[in-house]
C-alpha cells in the first residue's frame, strides 16, 4: 500500500454513516468544525465495482456519458437500493446523486481514467449532439452546429497531445500548452452555454434544450478533468490549485441562474390548451431537476480539486508521485489522503 | 425547493376538478351574462387552495429544518463554516435571481408560524390580472332566440370554454404557465416565503 494513500479508515465510513463526517465533492469534512479532514480519491478499480453493483442499469454510468433523457428516469432511490447491498468504502456512495455520475462521472479526486477514455467520452457527447441538432432553434442551428463542432474538434486535438505528456521527455511546455487550451475550449462552451441558460431572455424551451446544456455541462467537465490532470502530471500543483477554485466559482456562477421549476415554465409555453402546459411542466421537471443538481454536485467535485492540490503542495507531494500512486492501486476502489 | 415543486403539482389536479365543478354547477345567468360572480367564487376556490398550499410547505419546510438543527453536536461552534451546512438544509436557492421579484413582495422578517397561521396578502394570486370573462356571452343570447337545442349547445359551449380559461388562470398563478421565467406566481411566492423564513429561524439561534 502506498504511503501516500490509504484504504478508507472504517471509522471514517462509520462516521459519515452516522452524520459525524459529511462528504462535499471529494473533500470529507467535520460536520462540527467545518474541517476538511482528508480527500476521497477514485481508483481505476472503482468503474469496475460500480457496474457491477449496479446490476439492470446502464453500465456507462459510472464513467461515460449518458444522454439527460436517459438519466432522468433512473431514480435516486435505485442507487441507494442497488448500494446497500455495497460493502466497506463504498458505503460513501450511499448519498450521491444521480445527476453527480452523469456530469461528472462521480468525480472523486483526480480523473482516474485514462485520456483514451476521456476521449470515447467526448465523442459520444459530441454524437449526442449531433442528434440534436433537429431540436434546436431553427434560426441558429447552422452557426451554432459549426461551433460546436470546431470546439469538440479542437478538444479532441487537445486530449490527444495530454496523452503523450507521460511518455516526452521534456512536457512541461507541452502540458502547460494543452491544460492553456483546454482552458480556452471550456471557455468556449461556457459562453455556449451561457447563451442557452439566459431564462430571463427565453420565450420557451424546445426538447433539445434541457439536452444540450447537459451535453455542454458534460464537455465542459472532461475540459476540465483533463486539464487538471495535465497540470498533475506536470507538477503545477500551484496553478491546479487556482485553476480548479476558477473553474468552481464559474460553474456556480453558470448553475446558479438555473432554475428546474423556471426550465418546466418555459417548456410549458409550447404547449396549445392548459391540460397540455400542465402535463409538459410535469414531464421536463425531472430532467430539470437532474440538470440543475449534477452541475452544483459538479461544482462541489471541482473545487476538491483545489483542496486536493493545496493539500498536496503542504505535504511537499509531486503531482505526478499522486498520480501514480493512484494508478498503481488494484484493489481498493476508494483511497483516502489525510489532510 | 424541488419539495414545495412537487406539492403543488400534486395538489393542483384536485384544484382543477373543484374550478371545473364551480362551473358545472354555475347558473346560466353566471356562465353567459354576467361571470364576475364565477369569477368572484374561483377567485375564492385559488385563493383557499394557496393558503392550505403554503401552511403544508411552511410547515413541512420547518420540520425539515428542526431536524437537521437538533442533528447538530451540542458543541457546535457557531461562526465556523458548518453554518453553511446548516443553510443548506434551507431550501437551496436555485436559481435565486429568478425569484427576485417574490423576494422583494415578502416583507423582511417572516416566521413559519405566521407563514403556517396567517393569511397572507402578498401572496402571487393577487399579483396577476384576470381576464374578462364576458367575451362571448352576446352570441349565446342571440343563440337563445333561435331554439332551446342551439341554447343548450351554445351553453355548453360556454361552460367547457370558462373551464379551459379557468384551467389556464390557474396554471398561470400557481406556476407561472405563459408569464416570463421571472415573473411571480404562487410557486415562486411560496419558495422565497420558506427560504425566508427559514433564514430567520436560523438567524435566531446565532
Amino acid at each position: 500500500m502506498s504511503p501516500l494513500l490509504y484504504k478508507i479508515p472504517e471509522v471514517l465510513v462509520a462516521g459519515y454513516q452516522s452524520g459525524q463526517f459529511s462528504l462535499v465533492g471529494a473533500m470529507m469534512k467535520d460536520v462540527t468544525t467545518g474541517q476538511i479532514v482528508g480527500h476521497v480519491q477514485q481508483t481505476g478499480v472503482f468503474g469496475h465495482l460500480m457496474s457491477a453493483g449496479f446490476t439492470g442499469m446502464q453500465n456507462s454510468l459510472t464513467g461515460g456519458f449518458n444522454p439527460l433523457g436517459i438519466v432522468s428516469v433512473i431514480q435516486n432511490h435505485q442507487i441507494k437500493g442497488q448500494l446497500t447491498n455495497v460493502q466497506g468504502s463504498l458505503a460513501l456512495m450511499q448519498n450521491l446523486q444521480i445527476g453527480t455520475l452523469a456530469v461528472s462521472g462521480v468525480g472523486l479526486g483526480v480523473a482516474a481514467i485514462g485520456f483514451a477514455v476521456m476521449i470515447k467520452r467526448l465523442n459520444a457527447i459530441s454524437g449526442h449532439l449531433n442528434t440534436l441538432e433537429s431540436k434546436i432553434d431553427l434560426i441558429t442551428r447552422e452557426r451554432r452546429s459549426d461551433e460546436l463542432r470546431a470546439i469538440f474538434t479542437d478538444i479532441s486535438s487537445t486530449l490527444n497531445t495530454v496523452d503523450t505528456l507521460q511518455t516526452r521527455k521534456s512536457p512541461q511546455a507541452a502540458g502547460e500548452r494543452a491544460q492553456e487550451a483546454l482552458a480556452g475550449h471550456a471557455g468556449r462552451l461556457e459562453e455556449v452555454f451561457k447563451d442557452h441558460s439566459n431564462l430571463s431572455k427565453a420565450q420557451s424551451l424546445a426538447d433539445g434544450d434541457l439536452d444540450l446544456l447537459w451535453s455542454l455541462a458534460a464537455a465542459i467537465r472532461v475540459c476540465h478533468e483533463a486539464g487538471i490532470r495535465a497540470l498533475f502530471t506536470i507538477d503545477e500543483l500551484a496553478t491546479a490549485q487556482a485553476l480548479a477554485k476558477s473553474q468552481a466559482e464559474r460553474l456556480l456562477q453558470l448553475s446558479q441562474t438555473l432554475s428546474p421549476d423556471a426550465l418546466a415554465r418555459l417548456a410549458a409555453h409550447t404547449a396549445t390548451d392548459p391540460i397540455e402546459a400542465a402535463e409538459r411542466r410535469k414531464a421536463i421537471l425531472p430532467k430539470a431537476q437532474t440538470l440543475v443538481s449534477g452541475l452544483r454536485a459538479t461544482v462541489a467535485s471541482v473545487a476538491s480539486q483545489s483542496a486536493l492540490s493545496g493539500s498536496l503542495l503542504a505535504k511537499n507531494t509531486s503531482g505526478r508521485a499522486y498520480l501514480d500512486a493512484v494508478e498503481a492501486e488494484e484493489e481498493e476502489p476508494l483511497l483516502f489522503l489525510p489532510a | 425547493m424541488a419539495l414545495i415543486s412537487g406539492q403543488l403539482e400534486v395538489a393542483f389536479g384536485p384544484l382543477t376538478e373543484r374550478l371545473d365543478q364551480l362551473v358545472d354547477g354555475a347558473s346560466l345567468y353566471k356562465v353567459t351574462v354576467n361571470t364576475s360572480g364565477l369569477r368572484r367564487d374561483a377567485g375564492e376556490v385559488i385563493a383557499g387552495w394557496t393558503q392550505l398550499q403554503t401552511s403544508i410547505a411552511a410547515k413541512r419546510a420547518e420540520a425539515a429544518l428542526e431536524h437537521s438543527l437538533a442533528a447538530l453536536p451540542p458543541d457546535i461552534y457557531l461562526n465556523s463554516g458548518v453554518w453553511r451546512d446548516v443553510q443548506s438544509a434551507l431550501p437551496a436557492a436555485a436559481g435565486a435571481s429568478l425569484l427576485a421579484a417574490s423576494f422583494a413582495a415578502i416583507p423582511m422578517v417572516v416566521s413559519f408560524a405566521r407563514v403556517s397561521t396567517g393569511v397572507l396578502g402578498f401572496i402571487g394570486f393577487s399579483a396577476i390580472s384576470w381576464p374578462i370573462f364576458a367575451v362571448g356571452s352576446v352570441a349565446v343570447i342571440t343563440a337563445s332566440i333561435t331554439g332551446l337545442k342551439v341554447l343548450t349547445k351554445a351553453k355548453d359551449h360556454r361552460r367547457q370554454e370558462l373551464k379551459r380559461r379557468l384551467r389556464q388562470q390557474a396554471a398561470k398563478q400557481v406556476f407561472g404557465i405563459g408569464l416570463p421565467a421571472a415573473d411571480r406566481c404562487v410557486l415562486n411566492d411560496l419558495q422565497a416565503i420558506v427560504i425566508k423564513a427559514g433564514r430567520t429561524r436560523v438567524r435566531g439561534l446565532s
